[in-house]
């Protein structure tokens, strides 16, 4: 249930994504809403669904580019593994930790992408510009987007049993 | 749970990354030799993504006139409510029929544009965006059902917009020729200097194999050359911007300004792929 949950948390924010880029929003101002799910999947310790999920809303993001299929999908399980092993011990329900932890993950993510894909035209300096400024527009939208999606993936789960489990174990 | 449990879920977690990471490098190295992967499931999201596109389209046309109409309107005195409501019916209807009189006259340019340039193909309307920001590319509301297919080219009045790339039922997605994995085959009008054109993202395009003692100057127009087979020969690309030539390798570097304002675009023509000139370009260079 966590995992359609998940993955249905991430097609929404794929749709809003593409709803922002069709405004007119510039690729490197583009908050990466779909990361945050990722993020908050991995915050909330969801397991083997949740980086299954991370899996299947990278891949829909690859299929939603038509060019490349794998590199997003390979991007979040990284974010996802990488911020499941990290949070143990920190306060994931600290804002500064998660917009440190969306401002680092998106970079992460970016960076996996930019290896991965065609793009090498992109001068060195232009490439850490877009990811840096999606970064920064990513860790400002973390605060305000991850409750939503707290809300939608983790509705039964209470705040008292995710801020123990993100605490040293004893 | 306990510590070993803890430690058993979080390894098996990562055993499962490793995994999921090393199925999608595999599809990546397979993804890019074999495109049609990616097209075939982009179809089924672009099946699933468009109605949603074309309803956030619509709600957004039709915010904007409740806000030009309607909304404008609120907060006036009591007394004149009844009028200014009607006045305010009256303004919506008229601004309702000024943006269908100017997307009637876009389409009519469309239109025209066909019929002078003697291009057949489907008209389409932008409905979506790429949604990552790394690929330049947009969503038109016409697909297969129209008989748009995978290679056809997206022109506009002003000029070449991009190619097909994928292609669903009932929308297409379009690689606009600013995007880096783009290319067209161009001449530059004035001295039919030939090179291909290559995206360069928000910098917009460069001309890219034009040696050195070739004569490329600042506004001199690049048009398709025909010879790629997908855009139809003569189209306007854009105009070059700049022409720098280093003392370090053969060819100049030159940058090109798109002829059509891609952040603007509403409607494209889809035509289908040209067959190659067979005059060829007369003292094409490079």
């Amino acid at each position: 249930m966590r995992l359609v949950r998940l993955c249905v948390a991430g097609c929404v924010a794929i749709l809003l994504q593409a709803g922002l880029a069709q405004a007119g929003l510039p690729g490197y101002l583009l908050p990466h809403l779909a990361l945050l799910v990722v993020i908050q999947a991995a915050f909330l310790e969801h397991g083997i669904q949740g980086v299954v999920a991370s899996f299947l809303v990278g891949l829909a993001l690859d299929f939603s580019s038509a060019l490349l299929v794998g590199p997003w999908a390979g991007a979040f399980v990284i974010v996802y593994a990488g911020l499941t092993i990290l949070s143990r011990g920190l306060f994931v329900e600290s804002p500064l930790v998660t917009v440190l932890a969306a401002f680092f993950s998106t970079v992460a993510a970016n960076c996996f992408f930019s290896v991965l894909s065609p793009n090498s035209d992109l001068s060195v300096l232009g490439h850490l510009l877009h990811i840096l400024s999606q970064a920064a527009v990513t860790a400002a939208c973390a605060p305000f987007f991850l409750p939503c999606i707290s809300y939608v993936s983790e509705r039964r789960a209470s705040p008292l049993r995710r801020v123990s489990s993100a605490a040293p174990a004893l | 749970m306990g510590i070993s449990d803890r430690f058993s879920v979080k390894g098996r977690v990562v055993v499962t990354a490793v995994g999921l990471l090393c199925i999608s490098l595999f599809l990546t190295a397979y993804s890019s030799k074999h495109p049609e992967v990616a097209r075939a499931g982009s179809a089924v999201i672009s099946e699933i993504t468009a109605p949603v596109g074309r309803a956030v389209a619509s709600v957004r046309a039709g915010a904007r006139s409740a806000w030009s109409g309607y909304l404008y309107l609120r907060g006036v005195a009591a007394e004149n409510d009844s009028l200014r409501l009607e006045l305010g019916k009256i303004r919506g209807e008229v601004l309702a029929l000024g943006e269908l009189s100017r997307e009637n006259a876009r389409l009519r340019a469309l239109l025209n544009f066909s019929q002078s340039s003697g291009l057949a193909g489907v008209a389409a309307s932008v409905i979506g965006a790429d949604a990552t920001g790394w690929v330049r590319g947009i969503v038109v509301n016409q697909g297969s059902t129209s008989g748009v297919t995978v290679g056809m080219a997206a022109v506009h009045p002003q000029g070449v917009v991009g190619q097909v790339i994928s292609v669903t039922p009932h929308s297409a997605r379009v690689l606009l020729i600013t995007d880096h994995s783009s290319s067209v085959d161009a001449l530059v009008q004035e001295t039919r200097v030939r090179g291909i054109i290559e995206g360069a993202g928000s910098s917009g395009c460069e001309l890219r194999y034009v040696t050195k003692d070739a004569p490329v100057k600042s506004g001199e127009l690049v048009v398709t050359s025909g010879f790629d087979r997908v855009y139809p020969k003569g189209l306007a690309i854009g105009r070059v911007s700049s022409v720098q030539s280093g003392d370090a390798g053969l060819f100049h570097a030159v940058r090109v300004k798109p002829a059509v304002d891609l952040q603007r675009l509403e409607e494209v023509l889809l035509v289908s792929a040209a067959p190659a000139p067979a005059n060829g370009a007369q003292g094409g260079q490079s």
